[in-house]
């Protein structure tokens, strides 16, 4: 072992960093070398005085309280934030993606396809419907049925003195558009009828 | 002991960025007095130190959701490191830290820290307010590996960690140090060599 090395060994052993067998080393070379011997008295007094010096007081009061302040303001900063749960998230997503595709489907510039639909439902109430819910007690089952498609047609802004499916059928001549899908609507009614 | 501590501030930080503000004032006071010799052997001054302190605990906090290395004390000291180095800079900042001066040594490895101030505290001993001066004219990255090794009281594989260097290149920066504080400390270093000399005779 050179003197080099002896004396990196030396500061190692004075933190307690070194293993047996170079200690056992630096033991042998210090033995033998007044100079390395020297440096490893030298740095152990150092050290004892450095660690000596009045240090120990840590930062002031004011440092510390700010220290403790922002301690408490960040607290929990790692906890995930969860706006939605899982399953009310996917019940969003559901609803987002029934809305996109029935406004898909319902498209049309002067909005005739969403009424065409919404008039053939009411037809389709009228005739084959089963809203039990709008009957009332003592009413007659086609009168109820009859009361939601007028219902309808209001929210639409049909006629509400229609005659039922034949004048619904006619006010529905009119604003027929020219897009495939929506001229293959026109006998859905008399499909409904049967 | 070692494992268990380290054990303690990984417990302690996952209760605090659950919420509970209290887990951390363990941490807190178990590394407080290394952070804080650290910041008071790097910059010489009580007034420095304490900013570097808070400023350090601020960007540990800012961080600590994404802490994931094995030492916390490490982690911290090499976040004061930093601190200390954008000090520098901020005091002088014509200056590169890895701009090379005349002699190619790079301005980082010779910058050192003003004489100590008015405010520093004085020293029971005399022979430590030498070491403090000695030391506050250290290179920065020896004036580190002291402070940290003396006054931090962390290991040398630590400070390797700290300084993302090997512990052979530690090692030999403190001789360096130890080299130059040798020649500061002159006199302290000839009455050891006759004491020695002396217990050799006898």
């Amino acid at each position: 072992m050179n003197c080099d090395k002896a004396q990196r060994y030396a500061v190692l052993a004075e933190s307690g960093e070194i293993g047996s067998r170079n200690a056992a080393r630096l033991a042998g070379h210090l033995a033998c070398c007044a100079a390395c011997r020297l440096f490893s008295a030298e740095y152990v007094r150092l050290a004892g005085s450095a660690r000596d010096l009045p240090r120990t007081d840590g930062p002031g009061p004011e440092t510390a309280l700010a220290v403790k302040a922002q301690i408490r303001r960040s607290a929990g900063c790692g906890r995930k934030t969860v706006l939605f749960p899982a399953p009310a998230l996917t019940a969003i997503a559901a609803g987002l993606l029934v809305a996109a595709a029935t406004a898909w489907m319902l498209r049309s510039p002067d909005g005739s396809l969403a009424r065409v639909m919404t008039a053939h439902s009411a037809v389709a109430v009228l005739t084959d419907g089963t809203f039990a819910m709008h009957e009332q007690p003592g009413a007659d089952h086609s009168d109820a049925l009859r009361r939601l498609a007028m219902d309808i047609l209001k929210m639409e802004g049909l006629s509400a003195d229609v005659a039922l499916e034949s004048d619904v059928l006619s006010q529905l001549e009119e604003p027929i558009p020219t897009d495939p899908l929506s001229r293959s609507m026109r006998g859905c009614p008399e499909g409904i009828r049967g | 002991m070692h494992g268990a501590g380290l054990t303690d501030d990984a417990e302690c930080i996952a209760r605090y960025l659950d919420g509970e503000a209290e887990a951390m004032d363990a941490v807190v006071e178990r590394h407080r007095r290394a952070l804080y010799c650290f910041a008071r052997g790097m910059t010489g001054r009580d007034s420095e130190a304490d900013e570097v302190f808070q400023e350090t605990w601020f960007r540990a906090l800012r961080a600590l959701p994404r802490y994931r290395e094995r030492s916390f004390r490490g982690w911290l000291l090499r976040i004061a490191r930093n601190v200390f180095i954008d000090r520098l800079r901020k005091m002088r900042p014509e200056v590169s830290m890895d701009e090379e001066n005349a002699a190619g040594i790079a301005i980082g490895q010779v910058l050192s820290s003003p004489e100590p101030a008015p405010d520093a505290r004085a020293t029971d001993s005399e022979v430590g307010e030498r070491i403090e001066t000695a030391v506050a004219r250290l290179p920065f990255e020896q004036r580190e590996v002291f402070a940290l090794r003396m006054w931090s009281g962390i290991t040398f594989r630590e400070i390797a960690v700290v300084q993302r260097t090997s512990i052979n290149t530690v090692l030999a920066r403190m001789q360096y140090a130890l080299k130059k504080l040798r020649l500061e400390l002159r006199d302290d270093y000839l009455a050891l060599a006759g004491a020695e000399m002396k217990g050799a005779e006898q």
